[in-house]
């Protein structure tokens, strides 16, 4: 039970940037869980690590609001997997967010470079 | 989105396997590139299970994503349920049967109630028909209705809407190649708008149907099961010739659907009842009325006793004292039946309560055994409403097949019941798996189980969650004891009762009816008749016909008799002594109820009824003889005290020469004509030889030293030579007599059985109670013991503590009989409600079984080893 919660919890705390995150990835063509959380990960030079446990529930839940779209295929490893594809939607919903983003890190950094007097 | 369950479950199937399959490829991946990287396989298969994380929540969390998963959880529930009930079978097999047995009890029960006493009639408009029927007022007694009253209730009143009189009879009848017993109905002409019926067939009767000077009409209406059953459902019915009594009726409709009223009635033949006489002491059929819409029965009642008293001034002679009695249909058809069956249903109601406090009782046993468990779950995080979810899916588990054992039992129990019943019950038939006998049982059966659930989850609210430990166990104890108190109170209202009736109708069965039922065969048959000399005809058969069965080897008595002893066809009136009576004048004979009937010779000796004075019938008092009676002692005790009446001339209202005076040639003893539970009537027997009737029926009574079964063959042949037309029907006096204390039987029987089930499960439950004290207690046991307490003081301190709730239980029980006793009075027979030799009886059975169940846990505290039990300290 605790466990679950936690998971939960973390899930809340990402789900805007991880969705993004994923939304992003994805924009590079089709991948599946695994291929995401290596693109994170090796994308963000080791800083960002996806848990398993909140990327299969991000990528569900994106599939559930239409921004995503997936089917089974073959890897180049011959191993089947489940490609995720962007939708239409998907890229519309990340445009947005990405602007918000954009919007929400320039006020951030703005309010940290702020020394008391104004502009 | 709607969905059917279904689909819902097989895309939640579908979607569940992707997942596992989604994580698998995940791991797969992982796994190959740790190898890739130069780990061994081994190592990967390790170093990616523990990067991945768990399994199973993820796929958890994940599928969450999709919502429905309160279906998943729950059935993670049901399936911890199952398992935590599999690991106690001993519990659950002694829950499900107490819960099935009440349930299935009940269920029974209220299928024949719901039948009998709440589901509407299938009459339109069903409220407002009423059975009306004249009283004797100051005897409080029933009466049949004179035509000549008739007339009067129906052009005097304002209430009715319709008002019919009806007569109905077995009557032989042919429809195809032989002539078979029918029910057949006369009736007045506003009978079907009583009941407000359209034909489906054909068409009902016109005023011209109706003949108006003579017995015989010309037309019949059939019942859909005659006109299936008899007619071969012929779609050319109408216009078919009926040979209804050898005369010929043509069918000119059919009755839609069940209609056969009253009591199964066949074909319907319209009467003129004037045509049977015009006295007003010649009360012969039953009547029938709708209402006008909006008029009270109340208010009707009201008006008819006005109508009857206003005929009684004009009309001393023979309607003095007579009343009108209004009575709603259902009330009517249901009769004493009612009584008997709110008892039986309370009986049962009472069981399913005390199997209720049983299982609270066992149930408080295990949850008090889990209280370890659910304080570790509740410990572990296990939220209270959780908790709760658990314990419903435990009961949910359960649900199942305690309503489907239950209906099972109902099934069993209600064929039990029919079996023992009165034939009109009888007919209801197997269990109807309709509407409200399934809620009913699915109601009980989930209502019991909250019960089952709610005690444990309540329980467990009451759970701290730091100790293992319950708070207050003692309270527990306490709370089962007053359990038991409740269970041996109730099991004594219902054995105060079950000893009542059995106490009843052992002195029913003790009755001596005055005369001997066993070993009479009783041969039903009726000579065929349209015309006066046919009736003669009729007299002439059965005269033979007795002559010749008595011949046959093996009997050894053979008599005639009209209407049957423990049978409620007797007519009846009053009598006079002496000289007929002048218009206009009364006599306390005139207004009493005197029995007749018509025998052949022979009838006193087959039936064992002691001839006091002067001689039976013979041959020679035949037709044109001078007429003669034999009286019996009831009425020779109130007509001549101290008188020899051999000699004398006395006088009735059966017909025309009765009323002409017969003299007595004989005294015989009293009999119960309607059964042991009726009084034993006055009566006058007249030779039937005398008295030919157009109801040709008689009852041909045959004493043998033979199997009575062996002799039906032959007297079938015997009847079938003589004349091939008779239709003829075998039964036996003691059959005809257990048909009359049917009612009884089953109310004593049932109640009984009820109590006996009762009281086991008081002394369960008593048993359980001491035993678990006497667990409890062990150590105190052990220290009394070490410290010189001899055997016998052990035993009655645990004797002590039984005895008490036995007491108290007994004691409120007693209260509560004397109570629920005064329910029953309807039921018993010379037995009064309070009878304190059957309240001795069952207080001394319950101390009885009670100080059984309780000796053999004192037994045990006795052998409480004093060491073990220190070395617990």
């Amino acid at each position: 039970m605790l466990k679950k919660e936690s998971y939960k919890n973390r899930i809340e705390l990402l789900q805007g940037t991880l969705d993004m995150l994923i939304l992003q990835t994805l924009r590079w063509g089709p991948q599946h869980g695994y291929g995401i959380s290596q693109f994170i990960r090796s994308g963000s030079g080791d800083v960002l690590q996806v848990e398993t446990g909140s990327l299969y529930p991000a990528l569900h839940r994106l599939e559930k609001q239409g921004w995503v779209k997936s089917e089974w295929r073959q890897s180049e490893n011959k191993q089947r997997a489940k490609y995720y594809t962007l939708t239409a939607a998907g890229r519309k919903h990340l445009s947005a967010s990405e602007e918000r983003w954009n919007r929400m890190t320039t006020a951030i950094a703005d309010l940290m470079k702020y020394d008391g007097n104004p502009a | 989105m709607k969905m059917s369950p279904w689909r819902r479950w097989s895309r939640w199937r579908k979607r569940d396997s992707e997942i596992r399959l989604e994580i698998e490829a995940h791991l797969a991946m992982l796994k190959h590139d740790l190898i890739e990287r130069g780990a061994t396989p081994e190592r990967a298969e390790l170093e990616a299970q523990r990067e991945f994380g768990n399994r199973t929540l993820i796929a958890e969390v994940t599928r969450e994503m999709w919502g429905w998963t309160w279906f998943e959880r729950f059935g993670r529930n049901l399936l911890f349920g199952l398992r935590s009930l599999w690991k106690s079978p001993g519990f659950v097999a002694a829950a499900i049967l107490i819960m099935v047995l009440g349930v299935g009890a009940n269920t029974a029960v209220f299928s024949v109630v719901h039948e009998l006493l709440i589901r509407p009639l299938p009459y339109r408009d069903a409220d407002s028909i009423v059975e009306v029927a004249a009283a004797y007022k100051p005897r409080n007694e029933l009466l049949l209705v004179s035509a000549a009253d008739f007339q009067d209730y129906v052009s005097q009143n304002t209430t009715f809407a319709a008002m019919a009189l009806y007569g109905k009879s077995p009557v032989p009848t042919r429809a195809g190649a032989v002539s078979e017993y029918a029910d057949a109905t006369m009736v007045s002409p506003q009978f079907f708008d009583v009941f407000q019926l359209r034909a489906a067939r054909g068409r009902l009767f016109r005023i011209e149907d109706f003949p108006s000077s003579s017995f015989r009409a010309g037309v019949a209406v059939i019942s859909d099961s005659y006109w299936r059953s008899r007619c071969g459902a012929d779609p050319n019915i109408l216009g078919r010739t009926l040979h209804v009594s050898s005369a010929p009726l043509t069918v000119i409709g059919v009755l839609p659907g069940q209609f056969s009223y009253p009591d199964k009635t066949e074909i319907w033949i319209p009467m003129n009842a004037s045509v049977y006489g015009m006295s007003r002491g010649a009360r012969n059929f039953r009547a029938v009325g709708r209402l006008k819409p909006k008029i009270s029965i109340e208010a009707a009642q009201a008006q008819m006793s006005m109508i009857a008293a206003e005929v009684g001034k004009r009309f001393p002679t023979e309607n003095r004292g007579i009343d009108v009695v209004l009575t709603p249909l259902r009330d009517h058809l249901v009769g004493d039946v009612r009584p008997s069956l709110l008892i039986l249903f309370g009986a049962v109601g009472t069981i399913l309560l005390i199997a209720c406090v049983n299982l609270a009782g066992i149930v408080l046993v295990r949850t008090t055994a889990r209280s370890q468990e659910m304080s570790m779950r509740l410990a572990l995080g296990a939220s209270r409403a959780h908790l709760w979810l658990q314990l419903m899916a435990e009961s949910i588990v359960l649900a199942v097949p305690v309503t489907i054992l239950s209906l099972l039992t109902a099934y069993a129990a209600r064929r039990i019941l029919l079996a023992l019943a009165s034939s009109e019950i009888r007919e209801l038939g197997d269990l109807p798996l309709d509407g409200p006998i399934l809620a009913f049982c699915i109601g009980l059966s989930i209502l019991t189980i909250m019960l089952f659930s709610c005690v444990p989850a309540w329980h467990a609210c009451r759970l701290n969650q730091s100790g293992g430990r319950i708070i207050g166990s003692a309270g527990t104890g306490r709370l089962r004891a007053l359990l038991v108190v409740g269970e041996i109170a109730l099991s004594v209202v219902l054995l105060a009762a079950g000893g009542l009736l059995a106490k009843s109708f052992y002195r029913l069965q003790s009755v001596d009816l005055g005369f001997r039922p066993e070993n009479v065969l009783v041969m039903t048959a009726s000579y065929p008749s349209g015309r006066w000399e046919d009736s003669i005809e009729a007299t002439r058969f059965f005269s033979r016909l007795r002559a010749e069965v008595a011949a046959l080897p093996g009997v050894t008595a053979v008599g005639a008799i009209r209407s049957l002893p423990g049978d409620d066809a007797w007519s009846y009136g009053g009598h006079v002594v002496n000289h007929r009576p002048r218009p206009g004048t009364t006599t306390p004979e005139m207004t009493r109820k005197t029995a007749y009937v018509e025998v052949a010779p022979g009838t006193f000796q087959t039936l064992g009824v002691p001839l006091i004075r002067g001689r039976d019938f013979a041959d020679s008092d035949a037709y044109h003889g001078p007429s003669v009676a034999i009286i019996n002692e009831e009425l020779a005790r109130l007509s001549y005290p101290n008188q020899d009446p051999v000699g004398r001339t006395i006088f009735c209202g059966l017909n025309e020469r009765s009323f002409q005076g017969m003299r007595i040639v004989g005294v015989v003893g009293n009999i119960h004509q309607y059964g042991p539970a009726g009084p034993a009537l006055p009566a006058i027997y007249m030779p039937h030889t005398q008295h030919p009737s157009f109801t040709t029926r008689m009852n041909l009574v045959v004493q043998s030293a033979r199997e009575p079964a062996a002799l039906v063959e032959a007297m079938r042949r015997k009847a079938h030579e003589l004349s091939p037309d008779v239709p003829v029907r075998f039964t036996t006096l003691e059959a005809v007599l257990r048909e009359n204390t049917a009612t009884a039987r089953v109310s004593a029987f049932l109640v009984g059985l009820l109590a006996a089930l009762a009281l086991c499960l008081a002394v369960v439950g008593i048993y359980g109670v001491m035993a678990y004290l006497v667990a409890q207690r062990h150590r105190e046991i052990g220290v009394r013991i070490a410290l010189g307490a001899g055997i016998g003081k052990v035993f009655s301190l645990v004797l002590r503590e039984g005895g008490r709730l036995t007491l108290l239980g007994l004691v409120l029980g007693l209260l509560g009989a004397g109570g629920a006793a005064r329910v029953l009075v309807s039921l018993l027979f010379e037995v009064q409600p309070h009878d304190p030799s059957v309240y001795a009886g069952i207080s001394l059975l319950v101390v009885v079984v009670t100080f059984a169940a309780i000796s053999l846990p004192a037994w045990r505290a006795t052998r409480v080893d004093p060491m073990t039990a220190l070395r617990l300290e």
